[in-house]
């Protein structure tokens, strides 16, 4: 934001600085805190990566483990080449390439909606409804989620009226994607459109009138001014969402995996806990997945970024 | 690009919004100095305590032992809700060490034997006899010698070194889960609690008729063939859980011949309608609504978190609702099966003195005193006239707790009352004493299941394996094997129970886990087992 307003050319770069800073120096004190904040807890903590090329011994800190083997990348090969390799990176993109179909485009199409909800109490307690399961703790939502599914759950039950099996959906591998992007929609539906409906609300209220005396119907007023009116917050979002197609993340896998879905549920972050934290405590192999992970995140935001960029003019950076 | 400006501010609106209900908790930890009267000490604060009291200097136990011995210590505690492995970590990786730190050890790379060797704490060999008389009693003085020296062997890394004052288990009571049924049920149809697979089956056909929908629930963890300690049927068919031991041999459970008798016994009772089938999925809520609701008349469960829970909830609708144990099943009416829960004697979890301690002789001398008959009754009962009284009953001395503990005031629990004021348990010094026990448990019922679930304790000291600890590299195969074989195996097994598949396809299904490392596996599991009794020989 820095950078887009003090493009103004001309004077040499420390006059043009000393001048921002003068003009709007309230603005840069109150940044201070939001720059120490980052480099404390975002940059600093970047150093310890390094433990991803180490054979790290907890007792010996940072500074004194040894190098791991093959110039440091011993850990990285072992993850490249182990057993778990494929079927993690297969899980990781396919849950991702679901959400990114069918989780991105719920948020639009719930704010398109509920904009052309006139009365304004119901839409106020449709919002409400929506944005609470956003705020329950992922542990509840998790054994929510598990009660619905199981054998006499009541989404179960609601399958069974419809004609469908009655049967454990938990213990059901190839469900497993299914409830877990479709509760990720529940969940995260009414939170999402937030943006949506505060871009929403800033579209010219003149252009649907001026639309209406031109013969437009509502189908027609929300292609071509709704959708316009809010397709730059879209891509942004878009973008966003693509640097993190390896990020699944691993509370809800954790939470909701078992023998039965371990195999199609065990993603990137997941898998990282699970050798880091959990039984294997091996913290350098951890790191170096997570370091994996990061890399390619960074490559599809790039990349997704320009793209964008040449298309239609919009981008991140 | 304004419009872009204006989603990235929007954006970061929303997501400050976030962050800031997401909150963060600050740790604050201070390393006073060490002038030899002063400590720091690191530990995980107990739940319970941590319900109203803000940090373990506030407890009476710990005031009314600097008090006694003129030591002051700081605690550090971190951060709320980060569990101990991960909390440790974090401690490991600042720049100070704690004098002191109260962790499980068996959860460090290569347990107690490695932290000992990584230099995290010292071997206390050289200095129990002299500073820690009452601890060296236990291991190797005259009450060492009485317990067949086995705190001493339960206590102590593989090379034979003490690291640290562990949590000992002095009580009789080994065992804290089994197998429990409605007590109520069973006496108003005049039946006996069943002991053998007949009559478990007889009892669930007569409850399936009398409306119970499933007649036994449990969660997966009961069936599985992992999970050492945890029993069910399988002690009808002579067969452990997880890795046990015959003579000085591990053995596998799943490799055994009884344990695929015992799952197609398991697939005959879901067959028959008798067991529910939502076990792989079932968490203790759904367990406790399933006996709470006449849904189920059996299950497995702890004395505490199952039965004295779900008993006076239901109790409210149902005023003689009551959960009795059953003895583990065997073979034939009137044996006694040789496996059951047993805790060891003594746990990893342990107070370890770091090298950073500027006084090794001052803090291992504080210390000992819980283990004295002193520090014993402050840890597990308190301060005398305030948390307990005195009782002499049949010429024995019974500690019995005040109204402040049993009444808990303005607390949820006794436990955590408990906590509140002292440490009874899981925390190093002596741990399951019996008036502590029978002060914690409130119901008859409670009281009487442990001595159900104990009557075979010293039977199963034999096939219960010690806590292991395994090289880096014998963890890397076992990791690997725990993330793919393990589910596989399951997966094999619950198919059967749930009637997806034959129970012929079990020995295939062996067959590949053996394939996929549990050989190795089990083969590490002998190999660290021989190391640490290798100890009894130096």
């Amino acid at each position: 934001m820095k950078e887009l307003s003090a493009k103004t050319k001309r004077p040499g770069l420390g006059a043009r600085i000393g001048d921002e800073l003068k003009r709007n120096y309230i603005l840069y004190i109150m940044a201070i805190p939001v720059i120490i904040y980052f480099v404390l807890f975002c940059y600093l903590p970047m150093f310890g990566l390094v433990i991803a090329f180490q054979d790290f011994k907890l007792a010996r800190g940072i500074f004194e483990s040894p190098w791991a083997g093959m110039h440091g990348f011993e850990n990285f090969i072992d993850f490249f080449t182990g057993k778990l390799f494929w079927p993690v990176i297969k899980n990781t993109l396919l849950i991702s390439f679901y959400e990114i179909l069918f989780s991105f485009p719920a948020p639009i199409i719930f704010a398109l909606m509920l904009n052309e909800i006139k009365n304004l109490k119901y839409k106020k307690l449709i919002q409400t409804a929506t944005y609470l399961p956003h705020f329950i703790s992922m542990v509840v939502i998790c054994s929510m989620i598990m009660r619905f599914f199981d054998e006499d759950g009541i989404i179960t039950s609601l399958i069974s009226l419809l004609g469908g099996q009655r049967k454990n959906y938990m213990i059901e591998a190839s469900a497993f994607r299914t409830i877990f992007v479709g509760s990720g929609i529940w969940q995260g539906i009414g939170w999402g459109s937030i943006i949506y409906i505060s871009a929403l609300s800033s579209i010219d209220q003149e252009l649907y009138e001026a639309a209406v005396i031109d013969g437009a119907g509502k189908w027609k007023q929300v292609i071509h001014i709704t959708i316009p009116g809010i397709a730059s917050t879209i891509v942004i979002l878009f973008i966003m969402r693509m640097g993190q197609v390896l990020s699944v993340g691993y509370e809800k896998v954790i939470l909701l995996q078992n023998s039965y879905t371990k195999a199609v549920s065990r993603v990137l972050s997941s898998y990282v806990y699970e050798r880091g934290l959990g039984e294997g405590n091996d913290i350098s192999f951890s790191s170096a997945v997570g370091i994996f992970q990061s890399f390619v995140n960074i490559l599809f935001l790039t990349l997704t970024n320009q793209i964008s960029k040449k298309i239609n003019d919009t981008s991140l950076f | 690009m304004k419009k872009v400006t204006k989603v990235i501010a929007t954006l970061s609106a929303v997501s400050m919004i976030a962050g800031s209900l997401a909150g963060c908790g600050g740790g604050k930890s201070k390393n006073a100095q060490t002038d030899g009267k002063n400590f720091t000490y690191w530990a995980t604060m107990d739940p319970n305590s941590s319900v109203s009291l803000g940090n373990y200097n506030e407890m009476m136990m710990w005031q009314e032992l600097e008090k006694r011995t003129g030591v002051h210590i700081d605690f550090i505690h971190p951060i709320e809700g980060s569990t101990g492995n991960e909390a440790f970590i974090a401690m490991m990786s600042g720049s100070e060490r704690p004098d002191m730190i109260e962790y499980n050890w068996d959860n460090y790379t290569g347990g107690p034997q490695q932290a000992l060797d990584d230099d995290v704490v010292i071997a206390l060999n050289d200095y129990i006899k002299e500073y820690a008389p009452n601890y060296y009693d236990y291991m190797e003085g005259e009450k060492g010698k009485a317990a067949d020296y086995r705190y001493k062997l339960m206590a102590t890394s593989e090379d034979g070194s003490y690291y640290g004052f562990n949590v000992l288990n002095v009580g009789e009571t080994k065992a804290f889960a089994g197998l429990y049924v409605r007590g109520d049920k069973l006496d108003e149809w005049g039946m006996e609690r069943p002991e053998t697979i007949d009559e478990w089956t007889a009892l669930f056909a007569k409850a399936k008729q009398e409306g119970f929908e499933k007649p036994f629930t449990c969660d997966s963890g009961v069936f599985s063939f992992n999970g050492a300690g945890v029993h069910s049927f399988n002690t009808a068919f002579n067969v452990g859980k997880g890795f046990y031991l015959k003579g000085d041999k591990v053995v596998f459970a799943a490799y055994e011949k009884g344990f695929k008798e015992y799952i197609a016994q398991l697939a005959d009772w879901v067959k028959a309608g008798y067991i529910d089938t939502g076990f792989v999925t079932n968490d203790a809520a759904k367990i406790e609504g399933n006996m709470a609701n006449d849904i189920s008349i059996a299950s497995y469960g702890y004395v505490g978190s199952a039965i004295g829970k779900i008993m006076p909830a239901a109790r409210a609708k149902n005023p003689k609702f009551s959960l009795v144990a059953c003895k583990f099943p065997v073979a034939n009416k009137g044996e006694v099966s040789e496996f059951q829960m047993r805790y060891n004697e003594a746990t990893s979890v342990a107070v370890g003195i770091t090298p950073e301690c500027g006084n090794y002789e001052a803090a291992i001398s504080w210390y000992d005193y819980f283990y004295g008959e002193d520090g014993m009754i402050l840890q597990l009962f308190g301060i005398e006239g305030d948390t307990f009284t005195k009782e002499e009953i049949n010429g024995e001395t019974h500690y019995i707790y005040t109204d402040k503990i049993t009444n808990h005031e303005g607390l949820n629990s006794v436990s955590e009352a408990l906590y509140k004021y002292m440490l009874p348990c899981n925390h190093p010094g002596y741990n399951q004493h019996t008036d502590y026990l029978n002060g914690y448990y409130q119901y008859d019922e409670q009281k009487e299941a442990i001595k159900v679930w104990n009557i075979a304790a010293d039977e199963a000291a034999k096939n219960v394996l010690p806590s292991l600890s395994y090289t880096e590299d014998e963890l890397e195969v076992n990791t690997n094997v725990k993330e793919v074989a393990t589910p596989a195996l399951e997966v094999a097994m619950f198919d059967i129970i749930l009637g997806k598949k034959s129970i012929d396809t079990w020995d295939a299904a062996v067959k590949e886990a053996k394939a996929n490392g549990y050989d190795d596996y089990l083969a590490n599991t002998q190999a660290a087992y021989d190391r640490f009794m290798s100890k009894l020989d130096k």
